[in-house]
């Protein structure tokens, strides 16, 4: 059924895409670039130049001071200087911080991926019902607030939320086990904001792989497990890069979870962006930790899909 | 000797829907049996029940005489090569061929050996490795083959496996494929809707339809004596009467087909005067002429309506003064087709060469 629909979308976009291509070629050049503008003026106005200005704030000097009472400024306009990076990467507050930062997004890579497979190869298997069921509850947080969302973790995994409650009945501990305002409630706040996402991408994924080669491969003399090490994972592969790919950028980009689940230590640079910006009202400081957050998850990115590039070739 | 697969009143339901409803065969050693039939007649679905793709509503299934009802299809010692081949697109022909043996710990130098034996065997020497994805639908159907036999199993099972080629290659198909079976002397169960293609391979075949087997027999059997109307049509082209029977006499049946047409055709058993019987003439038994001998039984006069000119042979749909309508085919001599449309013409056909069916 879904993956009726989802030709039926593509042979659709297809068909669009055909014949916006032939209105493109009988249009004059001038007529084509009229069509991109919309495009370009979304761009333009509302990422490029707020991107640019902010760029040019964290290269301004900070004021200095509180930044509260009057004559307050946030960065000192026309002035040019680099010590907010310096800074940045002399102290170690802030050097903590984005290994702390880029520690979190590989662990939430890992937890949300493994997770998400195990979910969305659950939604492979089950019948036409249970796989509804299955993805109402996954997408089903995102139909709701982070904010929400995030307090209600703190309802469940509390002190003497219904996990504690549940172990101590059941006599697995005796005394609640902190399980909040550490790594762990950090992790599982993210991963719950990110796992809807990668089950989605590595459900699609498996549901395109023909069953019939696992069949094949049972019928050869492999037990399901052994069928799904040769034949099912090794097709899904490209699904678990992406869904790595997608949940390591969000965790590294955290911020609700750490913020609210999590404690000081463990606050991530989007959380310092935030502290910088509307706390102190250090904006040259605050779009410097921007700029570093987006400059080193750009870095690990391209590093990645070159190395999957090679892996891909090896 | 016992047969190395016995079907013993296989039974599936999906839900409410009876799949297969009771059937039972036996497969020989070193035997091709065809399951042959319509779509949605159970063949796949008695297939899967063999391969352990699906678990049985009732019945037994045997392998070697051991019921293999629950053993996991891992273990049921089995080729399969599926309709639209199932090879590996992550793995290369040689990885593909040698899957079975690598599942059952054989080393990777002996696995080396008995991949080019198996590539050997289909005609694919020096694919090792190719991915599949590199290869026309033809030599994938012969890797798929050589991935099945390599470990010597049991039992070959074959879905549809020549569906996906063109016509030609099909026909050659056919043949290589049923001499690769005979070379190797594997006990087959072989799944198709084709009747030409049944016939062709098959050493036994068994016509099903709508859950039911209707008749199990050579080639030769079902073509020539079909047990019911709807073998009778399904195999071949037929000529298919229906009326009363109005006597008995030496083992010879007189019916009463539409108007004052009586045909005479041997009697069955179940047949007393008054019984409502078909009858099947295959269109290649009934003689043309102009006029009839005036031996020749079951005469019929009529007007030749269409003829349709096949080279060696031609087919002409006579439509008979009682009404009815034959399709006659004889083999052409000559250039032309002997009779055009609007000829005058005389069938008629030896009692024998009728058959009655239910």
């Amino acid at each position: 059924m879904s993956e009726q629909v989802a030709s039926l979308a593509i042979k659709t976009g297809a068909r669009v895409r055909a014949r916006i291509g032939v209105a493109v070629a009988r249009a004059s050049r001038y007529q084509r670039s009229l069509l991109l503008s919309p495009v370009a003026v979304f761009l333009l106005g509302f990422f490029l130049f707020p991107f640019i200005s902010l760029f040019r704030v964290s290269l301004a000097r900070n004021p200095g001071g509180t930044g509260y009472g009057e004559g307050t400024r946030f960065y000192v306009p026309g002035t040019w200087t680099l010590d907010n990076y310096l800074r940045f990467f002399s102290d170690p507050y802030f050097v903590q911080m984005a290994a702390f930062t880029i520690e979190l997004g590989i662990i939430v890579a890992v937890v949300t991926t493994v997770v998400s497979y195990a979910v969305a190869y659950q939604i492979y298997r089950a019948g036409a019902l249970l796989k509804s069921v299955l993805l109402l509850v996954v997408i089903l947080p995102k139909f709701t607030n982070v904010l929400v969302l995030m307090y209600g973790l703190l309802v469940v995994f509390g002190s003497s939320g219904l996990v504690n409650k549940f172990l101590q009945a059941v006599r697995l501990v005796d005394e609640p086990i902190p399980m909040l305002f550490n790594l762990f409630s950090v992790v599982l706040g993210q991963t719950i904001l990110v796992l809807p996402y990668c089950v989605l991408v590595i459900a699609a994924v498996l549901h395109a792989i023909d069953t019939s080669l696992s069949e094949a491969a049972q019928g050869l003399g492999a037990s399901r497990a052994r069928a799904f090490w040769e034949v099912t994972l090794p097709l899904s592969l490209p699904a678990v890069w992406v869904s790595l790919l997608l949940s390591f950028m969000w965790g590294m980009g955290a911020f609700a979870a750490p913020y609210l689940l999590g404690n000081p230590d463990l606050y991530t640079l989007a959380v310092e962006v935030d502290r910088q910006t509307n706390w102190r009202l250090n904006w040259a400081m605050g779009a410097t930790v921007a700029f570093v957050l987006m400059g080193t998850v750009t870095v690990l990115m391209l590093a990645y899909s070159r190395m999957q590039r090679e892996g891909a070739r090896a | 000797m016992k047969p190395r697969i016995r079907v013993t009143n296989l039974v599936k339901c999906f839900g409410s829907v009876t799949a297969v409803a009771g059937i039972s065969f036996d497969v020989g050693e070193g035997e091709f049996v065809s399951l042959l039939g319509p779509s949605g007649c159970g063949k796949t679905t008695t297939l899967r029940c063999i391969g352990g793709y699906e678990t049985p509503s009732a019945g037994t299934i045997e392998i070697r005489g051991r019921v293999v009802n629950d053993v996991p299809i891992h273990q049921r010692d089995i080729g399969m090569v599926f309709q639209n081949y199932a090879l590996f697109p992550h793995k290369t022909v040689g990885d593909n061929v040698g899957f079975a043996l690598k599942m059952r710990g054989v080393r990777k130098e002996e696995r080396r050996v008995r991949v080019a034996e198996a590539l050997t065997l289909v005609e694919m020497v020096g694919y090792e490795d190719r991915y599949p994805a590199q290869l026309s639908a033809g030599q994938r159907q012969r890797v798929a083959l050589a991935r099945a036999l390599i470990h010597r199993p049991s039992v070959l099972l074959l879905d549809e496996p020549l569906a996906n080629l063109d016509r030609r290659l099909r026909e050659t198909m056919r043949v290589e494929l049923k001499l690769i079976q005979e070379r190797v002397g594997i006990s087959t169960i072989f799944v198709t809707h084709d009747q030409e293609e049944a016939l062709v391979m098959s050493d036994r075949i068994a016509v099903m339809e709508g859950g039911h087997i209707h008749q199990l027999g050579t080639p030769a059997e079902v073509y020539n004596r079909p047990a019911t109307g709807f073998v009778a049509t399904f195999i071949g082209e037929t000529n298919f009467l229906e009326g009363d029977v109005t006597a008995l006499e030496d083992g010879l049946a007189r019916v009463r087909v539409a108007g004052d047409l009586v045909v005479i055709v041997a009697a069955t058993d179940g047949c007393r005067p008054g019984s409502h019987v078909g009858i099947s003439v295959r269109p290649e038994r009934i003689e043309i002429g102009l006029e009839a001998p005036a031996s020749a039984s079951n005469v019929v006069s009529g007007i030749v309506e269409f003829v349709t000119y096949l080279g060696s042979t031609a087919s002409y749909r006579v439509l008979a003064s009682a009404g009815a309508r034959f399709h006659v085919m004889k083999p052409v001599v000559g250039e032309r087709a002997a009779f055009a449309e609007g000829d005058r013409v005389a069938l008629w056909w030896e009692p024998e060469r009728g058959r009655i069916v239910v």
